[in-house]
């Protein structure tokens, strides 16, 4: 959930729309490329274009032209263009003595090579971009339109133009007529095509303005990437706070991510434990280098001040009888297959064969044994980061509220049926003050200081959802028991103050959850937004109940005691 | 009941080795030596198991586990039958009386119990005590017991006490080129088709662990490249076998699609 500075209102949240979920699997899929994605915004007055930059690929809505799976369509090609180029382009030293012309012929030239490439190893890719490409004769002949005919010619083997400055840039590109192999290959050769076709143009007296121009058509990004700024270099591998990134994620967000490639950093003490409560360090998963960071997280347990609750009736503990009848073990009787015969049923089929009478050909005569389901150790963690302050609905209760109402009656559900609960409360700031609230510890009823407690607990900080669920696992860990079961009750964004890039915690919290399986702890969700969102169902594979109502509260015990 | 219930394999079933594995499994096997199979799904464990009972001339008996497979669906269970009650062997018993391979696939998956009772004939003893018809079962010289697990799949480990008392082979998809050959052998589709299935399949598998579970295996891309043969488009074919089985979620199932029409 987004975050917030402790006693500030809720900020917005500030993670990148829903759909770059979609897109960051889809570069993952073409070509095993993973730039952070983020919202570009445009200059004054001026629509944005796409741009890569070290932070990431940044990316504008889609123009107002393209609606429905249209709008998806541009996406798609304007995030495949910019990896194409991080797949395909070497960055070029920025010159100041190349004419704005010449550098915008160059991208188009770079940008004509890097998509037939991409469309040689995906065919795909050509018919996704040339459905953009509609520049033609009719168009006019002024340079830029002269360039957006080019760019067509380049990417389209059935489109013609007539004009004899297209001609050229296509027989100077192609080795062939057919267009089958490209005879630019290195930056040089590349930059003398440019330069010739510049020159003609400067011949053509046809006026172009370079501050004004933007590559055509509008998917492709304004390979700002291409040119390395003088002495940059070796900038090149730290990412770079960008203004158009959320203004919380301009602290310390280097010093969270390090730099891609660099060897992962063991930090011993993270922070000092304060209030003498226990700190513990947990690794966190670095989606860049694909490796845990050792001791990465520092995890504070702090008790909670007790404050007298007002319940409202609502709060009442739950009426219905304990769930406690399916656990039990015993034999199901008169089973059409089972573990053994079931002793009276097999003795009046026998009677009824020996008698001659008619049987049944369906005879029920096993007995099944029914699954002892033991006791669980359940760890209810419940996310009081800012956002838990919203409303879940225009002028209803808080999502904390909703979240506290849900934890009091599963913890009164699970305690009546005989397992052991936990309530733990968790935010963070940082990633050094992941921040476990203590209220409810195993073996303790669910009494009256308990739900004092839990009524104190109060919205604030951020997300940091993988170091929270390590600690909530190993702290089950730390039972004896025959089943561990940490039930989430969150919304699943993760998110926190020092982190830039919105995959990050999330991949993060995603390994936390799959390491939790592979130790033996069952993982279940509770979405107190009642959506049963698609951040939760991703993180832990469906096994999340929306929370609507009291009947979902059931239904989530019922997942733990199944 | 006989040897000739047992399933004996009368072709060789095809199987392209990635490295040794098959003659380390004929080692294990000379040994009488339990072996695990691990691998993701659809990798070709099963397939894998099928090509060493042939190449061993070995009946075989395949079990796949599931959560309520119980200890007396392997060993065996009391029937009625007109003159009372007979003793019905389980498929476990069964192998280990007349000296078949026994594999049990996905064994993690099975209740506790199922999971226990091997354990006596995966050591020296190699017995199966039959509890419920008073039964000793000593386990036939030619006798060999095979599972696999599947260590990816999120789900549950497999415990210690299990796992030491197997020899493991890893399997994996195979290399590109090869895999490409598997499909068009088993699919019977030209060798270019299966490249470009393949393509994909290993796109797919860059997911993994980044939304999936698992990417596409060698049986889905078989399956697409079947449907391919029968007239399908590699659209349509990898759209029914692979995309839309593989994922539920609708951003991966979006962006899957979306790598689909990408790649062909």
């Amino acid at each position: 959930m987004a975050p917030a500075a402790p006693g500030t209102p809720a900020r917005t949240e500030a993670g990148p729309p829903s759909r770059h979920a979609a897109l960051s699997a889809y570069l993952r899929l073409l070509w095993n490329q993973a730039p952070a994605l983020w919202p570009a915004a445009g200059d004054a007055g001026e629509p944005a274009a796409p741009h890569l930059s070290d932070a990431g690929l940044h990316l504008p809505p889609p123009p107002p032209r393209e609606t429905g799976t249209g709008a998806a369509r541009w996406q798609r090609a304007a995030a495949a263009h910019a990896t194409a180029h991080l797949v395909y382009s070497a960055r070029a030293a920025q010159d100041p003595a190349l004419h704005p012309l010449t550098r915008a012929l160059v991208g188009l030239l770079e940008d004509a090579r890097v998509e037939w490439l991409a469309a040689r190893e995906l065919p795909g890719l050509r018919r996704l971009w040339l459905g953009f490409h509609t520049a033609d004769a009719h168009g006019g002949d002024d340079a830029v339109s002269l360039m957006a005919r080019l760019a067509r010619a380049l990417l389209d083997p059935g489109y013609a133009d007539p004009s004899p400055w297209v001609a050229k840039g296509r027989q100077l590109f192609f080795v062939d007529a057919q267009g089958l192999a490209i005879a630019l290959r290195q930056p040089r050769e590349l930059r003398y095509a440019a330069s010739l076709l510049g020159h003609d143009l400067g011949q053509m007296r046809l006026q172009f303005n370079g501050r004004a121009y933007r590559p055509q058509p509008d998917y492709r990004d304004d390979n700002r990437w291409l040119w390395q700024p003088d002495g940059s270099a070796t900038e090149a591998a730290c990412p770079v706070v960008t203004a158009d990134l959320p203004p919380q994620a301009a602290t310390g967000g280097a010093d969270a991510l390090g730099s891609p490639g660099t060897a992962v950093r063991e930090e011993p003490g993270g922070a000092a434990p304060q209030d003498g409560t226990p700190a513990r360090c947990y690794p966190e998963w670095d989606r860049l280098i694909a490796r845990h960071r050792l001791r990465w997280c520092t995890v504070l347990e702090r008790p909670v001040a007790a404050r007298p609750a007002v319940r409202a009736p609502s709060a009442k503990p739950s009426p219905r009888p304990p769930p406690g009848e399916a656990r039990r073990a015993g034999w199901l009787r008169r089973q059409p297959s089972g573990d053994q015969l079931d002793l009276q049923p097999a003795i009046e089929q026998a009677v009824l064969r020996r008698a001659g009478l008619a049987w049944n050909e369906d005879d029920r005569v096993w007995a099944r044994r029914r699954r002892r389901c033991d006791p669980a150790h359940v760890l209810v963690l419940l996310d009081v980061s800012a956002s838990t302050a919203e409303p879940a609905w225009p002028g209803g209760p808080s999502l904390l509220a909703l979240g506290t109402q849900a934890v009091e009656r599963a913890v009164g559900l699970l305690q009546a049926a005989g397992d052991r609960c936990a309530v733990h409360g968790f935010c963070s700031d940082g990633r050094h003050q992941v921040v476990h609230w203590r209220v409810l510890d195993f073996g303790e009823p669910m009494g009256a200081a308990a739900l004092d407690r839990l009524a104190a607990l109060r919205s604030g900080l951020s997300t940091r959802l993988g170091a929270a669920l390590r600690h909530g696992v190993a702290r089950l860990l730390a039972q004896l028991a025959r089943r561990r079961v940490l039930l989430l009750v969150s919304d699943g964004r993760a998110h926190d103050v020092d982190v830039h890039d919105p995959r990050y915690l999330a991949e993060d919290a995603w390994q936390a959850v799959r390491q939790a399986r592979r130790q033996g702890v069952q993982v279940l969700g509770l979405d107190p937004a009642g959506k049963g969102g698609a951040p939760l169902r991703r993180l832990l594979n469906r096994q999340v109940h929306a929370l609507k109502g009291v009947q979902d509260v059931h239904q989530a015990v019922r997942g733990v005691q199944r | 009941m006989g040897a000739a219930d047992l399933q004996r394999l009368d072709a060789e079933p095809y199987y392209a080795p990635a490295g040794n594995e098959c003659e380390m499994f004929a080692t294990a096997y000379a040994q009488r030596l339990p072996v695990l199979l691990k691998g993701p799904t659809g990798c070709g464990k099963t397939r894998f198991v099928e090509h060493m009972a042939w190449k061993l001339r070995r009946p075989l008996v395949t079990v796949s586990c599931h959560e309520d497979l119980s200890a007396s669906d392997l060993t065996g269970r009391w029937l009625l039958d007109a003159q009372g009650t007979r003793w019905q062997d389980g498929p476990l018993a069964r192998a280990a009386r007349l000296g078949a391979i026994c594999y049990l696939d996905e064994l993690v998956e099975a209740r506790p119990d199922a999971t226990v009772v091997i354990h006596p004939l995966t050591d020296t003893r190699r017995v199966l005590p039959l509890e419920r018809c008073g039964e000793l079962l000593r386990a036939h010289p030619d006798f060999s017991l095979v599972v696999s697990y599947n260590p990816d799949a999120g789900a549950r480990e497999m415990k210690p006490s299990t796992r030491q008392r197997f020899c493991a082979l890893e399997l994996d998809y195979p290399a590109p080129e090869r895999e490409a050959a598997i499909v068009a052998h088993e699919a019977g589709v030209p060798l270019e088709v299966a490249t470009g299935l393949v393509a994909l399949g290993v796109r797919s598998r860059r997911l993994r662990g980044h939304g999936l579970d698992e990417g596409a295996s060698t049986r889905m891309l078989v399956r697409a490249a079947t449907l391919v043969r029968e007239g399908a488009t590699p659209l349509q074919a990898c759209r029914m076998a692979v995309v839309t089985p593989l994922s539920d979620d609708p951003e991966m199932a979006e962006a899957l699609q979306a790598a689909l029409e990408a790649s062909f």
